[in-house]
């Protein structure tokens, strides 16, 4: 396993470059909060990590669809394969990089905002405002959480077509999408029980957990349930996919 | 004992037979040609021993120790090159060799197989793979299938887009890694390099495998022909038929004469001048790897209608 994530890590910084996602979600927030962020946005800026949220979210698609369909497309699957690591081996390095690579972007971005805030208090005197360093940093550790159903469903379309730009779309269309239509299945639940259940819904309704009472109140009386029920249930569609994503890769053909 | 033994091994593709009960092994050392027509099954072959793909039913083993797909534990000793060499673009040449080698027990010396299968010159340096041509490309491929110091390379058409000189260094380098123990399977269209190379020669044809033999075996049952052109073939033929000789006339206006016990191109003048037919031209044509596999599949086809 070591070795796998020696390789794996080696394409991601020769063959994909995912450094230069870093630098972007390092430098764009410290444009945007010290140049076009008022004092008085200042705190909404920091949340939404300068802009740079949507960057992360752009390269977290970027990352997972290639690390697939990559190999596929230059041929490389073969000799990756027709080795003496087992296709779960495989499987699981390419999934811990996916998710490092996206962690370290994630970082990237938080350093990019505060150094944002930093030179932004150089210029002006002050911020305005004071970050509250624990709803910040659950808020950033719920993304990595809720990243991992964006992954395996890239992934899981990833190896289904083996097009790098199916993948790619589907993580971008998820991740601008994923609260229009589960604001749509929430309305249609009026008809259908049921569709309350359905992983999209309880994906938008985690990512917007954060702890405090109030919201757990609302998801308690949306779900009918307590929300540990929903966090494993949240669990449990994870598992499928990735289960699912797995049984397509370990059976296919190359 | 077989470094690489395929038993009964069938795979279909839906109502197409792709391989049909095929079995054969490679020696350790040994250079073997696998040969046949363009689906033939020689991919799919090769695809089924490197536990690439899953086969209905039989059995393969490597270095004494089963190969499944997916389970390929036994796959540490085998390099292979199939269809087309695995790039990375953005990679360097020695990004490739590095990056194969990792997972090696013990690897070749990178940079002394890079001077081997010539991809150290000024052409690679830090030059990325997506820049090199169809010919660099294909000796990296080579380089990347020995890097883990393997006991079996696969090779499937590894000759393709290299220039007259690169293929001549190819060949010497597989002939060299042959003598110190490293066994090749080599699928090739360019059967004048797998005469030259092989040591013996698996002859698959509609998923079959229809002949396995060593290649001077196989080069000696195509016996020397004569080719002669007269004024009366008809004539020609009748006469070479009513002494025993094994006779027909091809496409060109050309009868052939197998030359065997004794008959050579001066009996064939004595027996047109004996009947009194003028011979316009007469050549003896020499054992020929392409002229003796055309008429071997031709033969299992006429089997097989």
């Amino acid at each position: 396993m070591h070795t796998l994530l020696k390789q794996e890590w080696m394409k991601a910084v020769k063959q994909n470059r995912f450094y230069v996602w870093a630098l972007i979600a390092f430098i764009l927030p410290i444009i945007v909060l010290t140049t076009l962020v008022p004092t008085d946005q200042q705190l909404v800026g920091y949340y939404s990590l300068g802009g740079a949220g949507i960057v992360v979210a752009i390269a977290a698609s970027v990352i997972s669809a290639l690390t697939f369909t990559q190999e596929f497309n230059y041929g490389t699957i073969r000799p990756l394969l027709s080795r003496q690591y087992s296709r779960l081996e495989i499987f699981v390095s390419k999934i811990i990089m996916i998710v490092f690579e996206y962690i370290l972007v994630l970082t990237s971005a938080v350093l990019g905002t505060l150094a944002g805030r930093l030179i932004f208090q150089m210029i002006n005197g002050s911020t305005g405002t004071s970050i509250d360093w624990q709803p910040f940093l659950f808020n950033q550790v719920m993304d990595v959480i809720m990243t991992l159903f964006f992954f395996a469903i890239v992934l899981l379309v990833s190896n289904l077509v083996k097009s790098t730009a199916a993948a790619v779309s589907i993580g971008i269309v998820l991740s601008v999408a994923t609260s229009i239509i589960a604001a749509i299945t929430t309305f249609l639940v009026q008809f259908w029980e049921p569709l309350r259940w359905n992983p999209l819904t309880v994906e938008a309704f985690l990512s917007q957990f954060n702890g405090r009472q109030v919201q757990n109140e609302y998801m308690m009386n949306f779900f009918g349930t307590d929300v540990w029920v929903v966090w494993a249930v949240y669990i449990f569609y994870l598992v499928v996919l990735y289960l699912f994503t797995y049984l397509i890769f370990q059976r296919r053909s190359v | 004992m077989s470094l690489l033994e395929l038993r009964h091994v069938s795979k279909h593709f839906g109502s197409y037979k792709a391989l049909d009960n095929v079995s054969f092994s490679v020696e350790p050392g040994r250079i073997v040609g696998l040969i046949g027509p363009n689906g033939a099954g020689k991919s799919t072959a090769m695809r089924a021993m490197t536990g690439l793909m899953r086969f209905d039913s039989g059995e393969v083993s490597f270095d004494d120790q089963p190969v499944k797909f997916s389970k390929t534990k036994a796959l540490a000793k085998m390099g292979n090159l199939i269809e087309y060499p695995a790039i990375y673009p953005n990679f360097t040449a020695e990004d490739h060799m590095k990056y194969y080698a990792m997972d090696a027990k013990e690897s070749e010396d990178i940079h002394e197989l890079m001077k081997l299968t010539g991809i150290d010159g000024p052409n690679f340096g830090k030059r990325k793979a997506k820049h090199f041509s169809l010919g660099m490309k294909q000796r990296l491929g080579i380089a990347i299938a020995l890097v883990r110091k393997p006991k079996l390379v696969v090779l499937d058409e590894p000759m393709n887009g290299l220039d007259p000189q690169s293929v001549r260094e190819i060949r010497a380098l597989i002939q060299k890694l042959s003598d110190q123990g490293i066994a090749f399977l080599i699928s090739s269209h360019l059967l004048d390099e797998l005469q030259r190379l092989a040591d013996d020669v698996v002859i698959i044809n509609k998923g079959k495998v229809i002949r396995k033999t060593s290649m001077a075996d196989f080069l000696s049952e195509d016996k020397a022909q004569v080719k002669v052109k007269t004024s009366d073939n008809q004539a020609m033929v009748a006469a070479a038929e009513e002494a025993g000789w094994s006779v027909k006339e091809n496409d060109q206006d050309e009868v052939l004469i197998t030359a065997d016990d004794g008959v050579n191109a001066q009996a064939v003048l004595a027996k047109a001048t004996a009947i009194n037919v003028d011979v316009l031209d007469i050549q003896t044509a020499t054992v020929n790897l392409e002229d003796h596999l055309m008429e071997v599949l031709s033969d299992s086809d006429r089997d097989r209608a």
